[in-house]
């Protein structure tokens, strides 16, 4: 492995094994999957080069041309329909800037195509928390990186914490806890 | 000798109803179902409705009139025979409110003439529904704020909505005209219905709208705070 590359960010999907990269002065976009059946590692999606930035799109809208910029310390997991979800870290945003990332990204494996979820395209965004306990569609963690994640039993998304930006845009560690249904 | 005398009793009747015809008797031959007639004389003429006795989807004044000049008309409205003790009638009669029924019995009257038939009419109202507001636009899961589009296809109709889940009525829910719209930012069932005066309250129609949203559940939203 290159001594440059470190692997932050992995998560079970069916039989098969994904995982994303994050970089400690380089940081990638590959998605591969890992066969356990055969041994095999396959490249999905993203880039061989380090450091790209994202391609975005439209929001809500999947392609195959969309994906995440470069990044490292995510946070991610697996929806009930086995769609591979990723949120914020350190990266590249849509402007190609090393930043901390609030976007929330949706990979289906059926069709190889990424979504651009929620969150900004753009790095260093501080949190809009609205009223605590009220839903509501513009809510948005702060960009962050260093979070802890769960799936609940109606396969909700919780994000608790991490290093990153406050309501007032203050970098610094978190302790806020966030729902998102998907 | 036999037919002889059965003659002169026909003709002493005959005789005996025309002069008592003269005299203003009326309970000889000719009387109507209310015995009201008066034999020899012409008859007025039977009053009529407008609009005609029917089945109406909106309230309705009901005029009567008589093609007699002059003649005064009086009516019932709980199914008596109408007579010059009845209600006189000088302006239209009101049916109105959904499931009114009425039945109006009119005659008209006339010095020196004979009563007219009476007319019977029955009126009865039923309103129309007012169309089912349609909401837009179709629900699929959102990741932005959507425009909530409520129409509905009855003119001058208005709507009433929620977005809690709740059945609005006349005197609950927010107020939208038709065809306007609002803002739905977060997960909601939106519920509407349509209102017009003289009309029944339309279905209620109801679409569940899912939003991806973050809701922040506990913790501050500020940086570096201690555990507690």
């Amino acid at each position: 492995m290159d001594r440059h590359i470190r692997r932050y960010v992995a998560v079970w999907w069916s039989e098969s094994f994904f995982t994303d990269n994050g970089g400690d002065l380089h940081e990638y976009n590959d998605l591969w999957k890992f066969e356990s059946s055969t041994g095999e590692w396959t490249w999905v999606s993203g880039s061989d080069i380090p450091d790209q930035s994202g391609v975005y799109g439209i929001k809500g809208t999947g392609s195959t041309n969309n994906n995440p910029g470069a990044r490292g310390i995510s946070v991610s997991w697996i929806d009930a329909s086995e769609n591979l979800w990723l949120f914020g870290g350190g990266g590249h945003d849509s402007f190609g800037n090393p930043l901390l990332l609030n976007d929330l990204w949706k990979f289906e494996p059926s069709t190889g195509e990424w979504t651009w979820v929620s969150g900004d395209d753009e790095g260093g965004q501080p949190g809009v928390y609205g009223t605590k306990g009220i839903a509501r569609v513009f809510n948005k963690p702060g960009a962050r990186t260093a979070g802890v994640s769960w799936i609940d039993i109606s396969w909700n998304i919780w994000l608790f914490g991490g290093w990153g930006y406050d309501v007032s845009g203050h970098e610094a560690y978190l302790n806020d806890l966030w729902k998102f249904e998907p | 000798m036999k037919e002889v005398a059965m003659r002169r009793i026909l003709n002493a009747a005959i005789m005996s109803c025309i002069l008592m015809a003269i005299a203003g008797f009326s309970g000889c031959v000719w009387g109507d179902d209310d015995g009201t007639s008066n034999p020899g004389l012409d008859k007025c003429t039977t009053p009529a409705f407008s609009p005609g006795a029917g089945e109406f989807t909106s309230d309705q004044n009901i005029s009567i009139s008589t093609s007699t000049q002059g003649a005064t008309i009086y009516y019932t409205t709980d199914n008596s025979a109408p007579s010059t003790s009845s209600a006189l009638y000088s302006a239209p009669i009101s049916v109105s409110g959904n499931g009114a029924n009425l039945t109006i019995r009119a005659i008209a009257v006339k010095t020196g003439m004979s009563d007219s038939e009476i007319s019977n009419g029955t009126f009865t109202i039923n309103y129309l529904k007012v169309a089912s507001p349609r909401i837009s636009p179709a629900p699929v899961k959102f990741n932005s704020s959507q425009t909530i589009i409520i129409t509905c296809a009855t003119d001058g109709a208005t709507i009433h909505y929620t977005i809690d889940g709740t059945d609005p009525s006349e005197t609950t829910g927010t107020a939208l005209t038709n065809g306007t719209s609002f803002t739905l930012s977060s997960t909601s069932t939106v519920k509407a219905i349509a209102l017009k005066p003289t009309m029944l309250a339309s279905d209620i129609t109801s679409v569940n709208y899912t939003f991806q949203q973050w809701t922040w559940v506990s913790g501050d939203n500020t940086v570096d705070q201690p555990g507690v």
